[in-house]
């Protein structure tokens, strides 16, 4: 708790808030979302890598057959919506899911743990949970609208993505309004993505504080329920994340 | 809520983590896996046909199984009336040895019987004529013969065989 050192709880709570940040004006590096977001990027990919160079026909070990049931999950999921290569869309999909997943559950360690950590190590801020800063989602979602476009190009050629965005709902004479509408439908895709991670995520990472801030004695059944509630939205996010990729990256490959 | 270079930083991050995936994680788990139902589906099939195999075996065991027995039985049919031909066979050998040995038996008899009979003849003539030299030798009377041809009578009946 460190609450007892002359800190009150808002104060707290701000300083819980705040990105361990490097720069000035736009070119600000959260120096913490960085680290947690790379360091668990390398740990899912030693740990697959690990599973796939290692991947047999035989009897699998138990993480061969973890990675399995990911990557079955993975496939199963594009399969059920995208009709066409999977190359490339499916090996995304276990990237955002795994990836997300990993950032969410730092939520579930302790609130002061890691800042305390840090704060012996003479760092003041620490933020642990990447998904909590709207950076790493905006990155996120901004890549996936990157290759929704792509995606589009790809599968209807530049005529065809004109006239997809020209022409449709309402037909060529109404034009002004096809294009404004589908602005903003295809702007709404990464606003959405990003704002509905990073709201889950902050809202769950806020509450962690808030009982924190609680005397001890009613923290830990709070700390837990929350704690257990908290397994089902991270898993959730993750899901919802890489089921709304699969989904606009099958509608920009088959367009309206 | 402050955007800032982070995001950049973050997409070149999460743009790096999907190629390497897409790269050297997702193609060898895929072919493990469909290396793994390839073989799944292949042992099924094995396992099928060797189940088909098997019925076939089956029904080829129960038909020899069936052809043997039958030939069995006739083999039996066929020895039996084998036996009883070569029984029948000895019987007329042995009937037939067995009047051979008659016959032969009833000659030899016949000629032991001659021969005695040959040989009584002649003891019967000889002992007559012995009788006769006696009876001429002392005188010609039935009544002083009567003696000698009396004696020459039991002598007969006596002897005969000799």
């Amino acid at each position: 708790m460190a609450t007892g050192e002359g800190l009150d709880s808002t104060a707290y709570i701000k300083h819980h808030l705040q990105n361990l940040a490097v720069g000035e004006g736009f070119w600000v590096f959260n120096c913490d979302t960085l680290f947690f977001s790379i360091a668990l990027g390398i740990f899912f990919c030693i740990l697959f890598r690990l599973a796939a160079s290692r991947a047999t026909a035989g009897v699998p070990g138990k993480l061969q057959n973890f990675v399995e049931v990911m990557v079955e999950f993975a496939d199963t999921q594009v399969k059920d919506t995208f009709h066409g290569k999977r190359d490339f869309i499916a090996p995304l999909a276990l990237t955002v899911f795994c990836w997300i997943f990993l950032m969410n559950f730092m939520d579930l360690l302790p609130v002061d743990l890691l800042p305390r950590v840090a704060s012996i190590m003479g760092l003041h801020h620490l933020k642990v949970v990447p998904t909590t800063d709207p950076n790493l989602t905006f990155a996120m979602s901004l890549t996936v609208f990157i290759l929704i476009i792509a995606c589009s190009f790809k599968a209807k050629g530049v005529s065809g993505f004109i006239k997809d965005f020209t022409c449709v709902p309402f037909g060529p004479k109404l034009l002004p309004f096809n294009v404004v509408l589908r602005i903003v439908e295809e702007c709404a895709k990464p606003v959405s993505l990003a704002l509905r991670l990073f709201g889950n995520l902050y809202a769950g990472e806020l509450i962690f504080i808030l009982i924190a801030t609680l005397p001890w004695a009613v923290q830990w059944p709070l700390g837990a329920a929350w704690a257990i509630f908290h397994l089902l939205i991270i898993t959730l996010q993750a899901f919802i994340f890489m089921m709304l990729t699969i989904v606009y990256l099958s509608l920009a490959h088959q367009g309206h | 809520m402050n955007l800032n270079a982070t995001l950049l930083g973050q997409m070149i991050t999460f743009a790096i983590l999907i190629g390497f995936t897409m790269r050297f994680v997702w193609p060898p788990v895929i072919a493990a896996l469909n290396a793994r139902q390839k073989k799944i589906a292949d042992g099924i099939a094995a396992a099928e046909e060797a189940e088909q195999e098997l019925a076939m075996a089956k029904q080829e065991k129960e038909v020899i199984l069936q052809g043997a027995k039958q030939e069995a039985i006739a083999i039996v049919e066929q020895a039996n009336k084998k036996a009883g031909q070569v029984i029948e066979e000895a019987k007329m050998v042995a009937r037939h040895e067995g009047e051979r040995i008659l016959l032969s038996v009833k000659a030899e008899a016949g000629q032991v019987y001659k021969r005695a009979q040959d040989e009584l003849k002649n003891r019967v003539v000889a002992l007559v004529l012995f009788g006769t030299e006696k009876i001429l030798g002392r005188s010609v009377s039935a009544e002083g013969h009567q003696d000698i041809l009396e004696g020459l009578l039991t002598d007969l009946r006596s002897s005969p065989k000799k």
